[in-house]
């Protein structure tokens, strides 16, 4: 089983019934397992069953995330994700949909954010008037989200939350 | 433009969500604050003298000088603000350019933070 | 929105204008709460862990965790652009079930096959390790013991297995995943310019005018050279775009002359546009007479499957798949005269006009041409002749080896070239394009490596999937598995692999960072450092080698592969490996360890730890005691000095982006073969394909040949597999970044919407995709991002929760050994 109402930790140890309380919790317990040295039952949180070649029941297919809400960046560098629909949305040598709401002169009447200006220089670091064309197919780093639940927890800090607090 | 009477904005329209005023006020126009880099480049002699012009200008920090250019960080509350701020530094004497480089739009009450 | 976040931006954001000026990072102007400290990240340079095209990424540092990443301005590959994966590197090592320490199957206390996986320390995994390998070796000899490596291993790491595979255990049986992924494209290299790689490098983006994708999706598969493909053809409006595909992808988008033609018939386009240059008089005739000669194929060469299965047996004919024969002109241009215009738009079902737009942008002498391609190619039963086909189309025309005018192989593994290429990881390769059948080569090898004649064995070793069948039939016993996921990976694998990994007489490790498919098949699973946890270096697609320092620790007790190979050979003795023969000869080698003859031999051990970077860790260094990295990649780099594939000093590469090879006098080279770019050109010369004696390149008269499994009644769908966007090849990395995983959360079946609806299937619905090795379940995906043409179904593979190569057969072209992961036939059912 893999999806949304799955609760088991990546790596549990047999003997314990730890495996249900810890579900969900960010916890890795092979590096605390090194001197008991008990049997340990690896189940990939990414298929969900220990057995290798084993088949499992596909969930259905996600929803995009389309709230419009602007979600935080893990870091200033991070491209933002699409928080929106783009169904349907031509983004060819002819036509970007895209731009028909984030370009600099659309977007008072669109209310979208503007594309951001490190989007405005060409490949020698030149400065444009508009969105350089290396920018053009804004899906190449620019992702929609869906409703799917992480299957493995990412254990990535924020800068802000590890070194010397100010 | 209006649609039955009401206000309807283009990313609206485009995206179909047209939103009644009562979801309107549910959510609060959002606000955001611009944080910009730029390099101002100029004769090296003049830099430190350039800089320490800069640096009076409003929300502006100087990072760097280096030889003939100069690292910059505006702040401001739209891309306008700091775009006419950069005209303003680009047209001063000494200054032979000011290029924007970075650009980073946050919102003012960010709830992640 | 926090005073320090926003300390924090105006800190990243004046780095990032000093980056762009070229200047040093700037000192913080103004007082900061917390002070400096407080925002004190450390940057520092890495090349991108996933794909060949080897973007450039700065890597934020703090306090021993990685925290940023972005791309590299300093970068020529990308300018400081990444794509959506690229964007989130901060995050692949940091997936919650990272393994960190050994673990070995047990049953009461000691190893069992059937026993269940027990944490053990290094020396117990090690111990029990050496024992089995041990055991076989004295059973059954060097050639059933063997390892599978990856275009994901460092420079480093690479030429470490070598050596130990061939100069320590005496087995050539090491064979990377690159062989799955560009094993074609570097027999046609070879086998044409008899030199490996391409001549071009990608400033030929920015000088040509047209682009002809042939399979590949760059859109999505190399986004960020798709950035300077469309930066040139939105930028110059007469640069045109021709993408073909088995179906219409995203890289459609930008085509001027897309083309969506059936599988395998590829090789019928390439030789209409032959026979179109000829019929038209647009050959290149002083450039053809003077720089190439004319070769005949074998045809009927059958299709790699195992000997005795019927299709094998109906469809081989040919003794020798790799023979050729010279032949003239005339020759070539009547073997190439059948493949006319209505015939090859009938054969393949492409619209004339577009075969003949096609045509014209190899034939338009004014017109400046980059071809690009990279699995559709080489994952093709006629892989190598797909290959040759297309530089017999740039050769006839003259145009290759000056800026905008290329063909290109793309890679897609960060090191392929690098590592599996260049190193020699490969079942038949020593470094610098030599190989174990030549005597010369061999003794060149065993001197650079200072081991005794006559110790590199040479018969080459068991390919990728030959291994797998090897290791099923019992005949390959001991195995070592580092940084790739093959029971995900190889084809037919329900059938193929895993019986040989369960298969009670091996012994079988993987060393891997997550626990993957192939990790939980494994006896044995070795935890690994990753990417910057480790000092290393890669190769990409056009000749850059880009060097990286280790940048944070790996947790818990992970260690880097190379850490691995060293620290295992030191359980050998040379007493215990080599032929007694060899060692009467070479007493002064008796008693020694494989790690005192391989590396610490006087000669990978000559850097001292004071020659390292004091700003930076390095884990394997600090073990051994002495600059490892250092010493490995100097000794590797005397393979291709003075040879056309030379290296630079190895400090250097810590200074600059990466230098594309050969670098002659500090200075690298961006196209080859042609005098004034190419220092190995003589003077006078004007193009010279020096990898041959003659001087020349090759253009070969091969055939249209079918697929090896086409849709019948019963099977009646083509299945095409790939990747996407968002991950990377088996997911064990993308998978785990909460962004990349909710954007596209599993596989699915791309399918026609009207052949969904004959069969009754809506979109989203569960089905099964079932060929006659085997099955999965997925979901239907009639919109989207790719759009299928009737009877063609696409199912990316990054899922390890659907892995669709059960289905896929393990067909191989006959000269490579790669493996064809794109033409077998499937049916569709309801769940």
């Amino acid at each position: 089983m893999r999806g949304q109402d799955r609760l088991r930790l990546g790596l549990t140890q047999r003997s314990t019934a730890l495996g249900a309380a810890l579900a969900g919790l960010i916890v890795f317990a092979c590096g605390a397992l090194s001197q008991d040295a008990a049997p340990i039952q690896i189940v990939p949180r990414v298929t969900g069953e220990a057995a290798p070649m084993s088949e499992v029941p596909v969930p259905a297919l996600a929803r995009p995330v389309v709230d419009d809400v602007r979600r935080m960046r893990n870091y200033p560098e991070q491209p933002p994700i699409i928080p929106h629909a783009i169904d349907g949305y031509q983004l060819t040598v002819n036509t970007n949909r895209c731009l028909d709401c984030h370009k600099r002169e659309f977007t008072e009447g669109s209310g979208a954010p503007m594309i951001s200006i490190t989007h405005f220089q060409d490949r020698d670091g030149q400065v444009l008037s508009d969105v350089t064309p290396r920018r053009y197919f804004c899906t190449a780093c620019h992702v929609q989200q869906t409703d799917a639940r992480p299957l493995v927890p990412n254990l990535f800090q924020d800068a802000n939350d590890i070194g010397p607090k100010p | 433009m209006r649609i039955n009477d009401r206000d309807i904005d283009r990313r609206a329209f485009l995206t179909g969500q047209v939103l009644s005023e009562a979801d309107k006020a549910r959510r609060p126009a959002p606000r955001f604050f611009h944080i910009s880099s730029a390099v101002v480049t100029v004769r090296p002699e003049q830099a430190a003298e350039v800089a320490s012009r800069l640096a009076e200008l409003p929300r502006t920090e100087v990072h760097g000088v280096e030889g003939s250019k100069i690292v910059i960080v505006m702040e401001g509350d739209s891309s306008g603000e700091i775009g006419s701020r950069l005209t303003t530094i680009a047209l001063m004497d000494d200054v032979f350019s000011a290029n924007l480089v970075f650009e980073q739009i946050e919102p003012v009450d960010d709830p992640g933070a | 929105m926090t005073l320090s976040r926003r300390e924090l931006l105006k800190v990243q954001a004046a780095g990032i204008a000093a980056a762009a000026a070229n200047m040093a990072e700037p000192a913080i102007a103004q007082p900061v709460s917390g002070g400096v400290e407080a925002l004190q990240i450390t940057w520092s340079k890495a090349p991108c862990r996933f794909c060949g095209t080897g973007c450039g990424v700065m890597v934020g540092v703090k306090s021993g965790k990685v925290v940023a990443t972005h791309g590299d301005m300093k970068a020529d590959v990308n300018r400081g652009l990444n794509c959506v994966k690229g964007y989130f590197l901060s995050k692949i090592m940091y997936g919650a079930d990272r393994l960190t320490q050994p673990l070995l199957r047990k049953k009461d206390g000691v190893y069992a096959k059937d026993g269940e996986f027990t944490p053990v320390s290094w020396d117990e995994a090690f111990d029990t390790m050496a024992a089995q390998a041990k055991r076989v070796l004295k059973e059954k000899g060097p050639t059933a013991l063997g390892m599978f490596g990856s275009g994901q291993w460092t420079i480093f790491e690479g030429y470490a297995a070598t050596k130990l595979m061939r100069a320590g255990f005496r087995s050539n049986n090491l064979d990377p995943n690159a062989r799955h992924c560009m094993a074609s494209a570097a027999y046609a290299f070879m086998r044409t310019f008899g030199m490996d790689e391409p001549m071009g490098c990608y400033d030929d983006f920015e000088a040509t005018d047209a682009f002809v994708l042939w399979g590949s999706n760059m859109a999505e598969m190399h986004p960020i050279l798709w950035t300077r493909v469309a930066d040139r053809r939105l930028g110059y409006p007469h640069v045109k775009v021709a993408v073909l595909s088995t179906f219409t992808n995203r890289s459609a988008d930008l085509a001027d002359i897309p083309i969506v033609f059936k599988p395998g018939t590829d090789l019928a386009i390439l030789n209409y546009i032959a026979n179109h240059i000829i019929t038209t008089g647009r050959v290149n005739t002083d450039f053809v007479d003077k720089h190439t000669t004319f070769l005949r194929g074998a045809t009927e060469i059958g299709y790699g499957l195992r000997p005795d299965d019927p299709r094998e047996v109906a469809a081989r004919k040919a003794e020798d798949p790799a023979a050729t024969t010279p032949i003239d002109f005339e020759a070539y241009a009547a073997f190439v005269r059948d493949y006319t215009l209505d015939k090859v738009s009938e054969l393949t079902g492409v619209e004339p006009g577009f075969l003949e737009q096609l045509a014209e942008l190899y034939a338009d002498p004014k017109r400046k041409v980059v071809s690009l391609w990279t699995m559709g190619f080489n994952q093709h039963v006629r892989g190598v002749w797909a290959n040759q086909l297309v530089y017999n189309l740039h050769l006839l025309t003259g145009k290759i080896s000056e800026p905008g005018n290329s063909p290109f192989s793309l890679t897609g593994q960060p090191s392929a070239c690098g590592t599996a290429r260049e190193v020699g990881t490969f079942a038949h390769r020593l470094p610098a394009d030599m190989t174990v059948v030549n005597p010369e080569h061999r003794k060149h090898a065993e001197e650079i490596w200072r081991v005794p004649a006559g110790i590199i064995p040479e018969k080459p070793g068991y390919h990728a999937v030959e291994q797998d069948r090897m290791l099923k039939d019992g005949k390959l016993n001991f195995y070592w598995i580092q940084v790739n996921n093959n029971l995900q990976a190889a084809p037919n694998d329900s059938n193929e692999t895993y019986p040989g990994y369960r298969n009670p007489d091996n012994f079988i490790v993987v060393s891997d960072a997550y626990p993957t498919v192939t990790a939980l098949a494994a006896d044995l699973i070795l935890p690994a450092a990753m990417w910057v946890e480790k000092e290393g270096a890669y190769g990409n697609a056009e000749r850059r080698t880009h060097v990286w320092h280790q940048l944070v620790k790996a947790p818990g007790e992970a260690r880097s592969d190379l850490w691995q190979l060293m620290e295992f050979s030191k359980r050998f003795t040379t007493d215990e490996v080599w032929p007694a023969e060899i060692l009467d000869a070479n007493p002064n080698y008796r008693g020694l360890t494989l790690f005192d003859v391989l590396f610490k031999n006087g000669h990978v051990d000559r850097f001292p730890l004071s020659d390292m970077d004091p700003a930076y860790d390095n884990a394997e260094s600090a073990d051994f005691g002495f600059y490892v990295h250092k010493g490995l990649f100097e000794e590797y780099a005397s393979f291709g000095r003075g040879h056309g594939h030379d290296l630079g000093p190895y400090d250097l590469y810590h200074e600059v982006r990466g230098l594309r090879w050969p670098v002659v006098d500090g200075k690298e080279t961006l196209w080859r073969y042609r005098e004034g770019l190419d220092p190995y050109v003589k003077p006078g010369k004007g193009i010279e394909f020096y990898g041959n004696k003659d001087g020349k390149a090759r253009i070969l008269a091969v055939p249209y040949e079918p697929p090896a499994e086409s849709p019948d009644e019963e099977y009646d769908v083509w299945l095409v597999t790939g990747r996407v966007l968002e991950h990377w090849h088996s997911g064990s990395m993308t998978m785990r970044v909460p962004e990349l995983y909710k954007a596209f959360p599993g596989a699915r079946c791309f399918m026609n919407a009207e052949d969904a609806r004959k069969r009754g299937i809506n979109q989203g619905a569960e089905i099964r995709v079932i060929s006659r090795r085997g099955e999965i379940r997925t979901r239907v995906e009639t919109r989207g991002r790719n759009r299928m043409p009737p009877g063609v179904v696409f199912v990316p593979w990054f899922d390890a929760s659907q892995l669709i190569n059960k289905a896929t057969l393990d067909a191989t072209d006959p000269i490579s050994k790669q493996t064809d992961f794109k033409k077998c036939a499937v049916k569709i059912v309801s769940v």
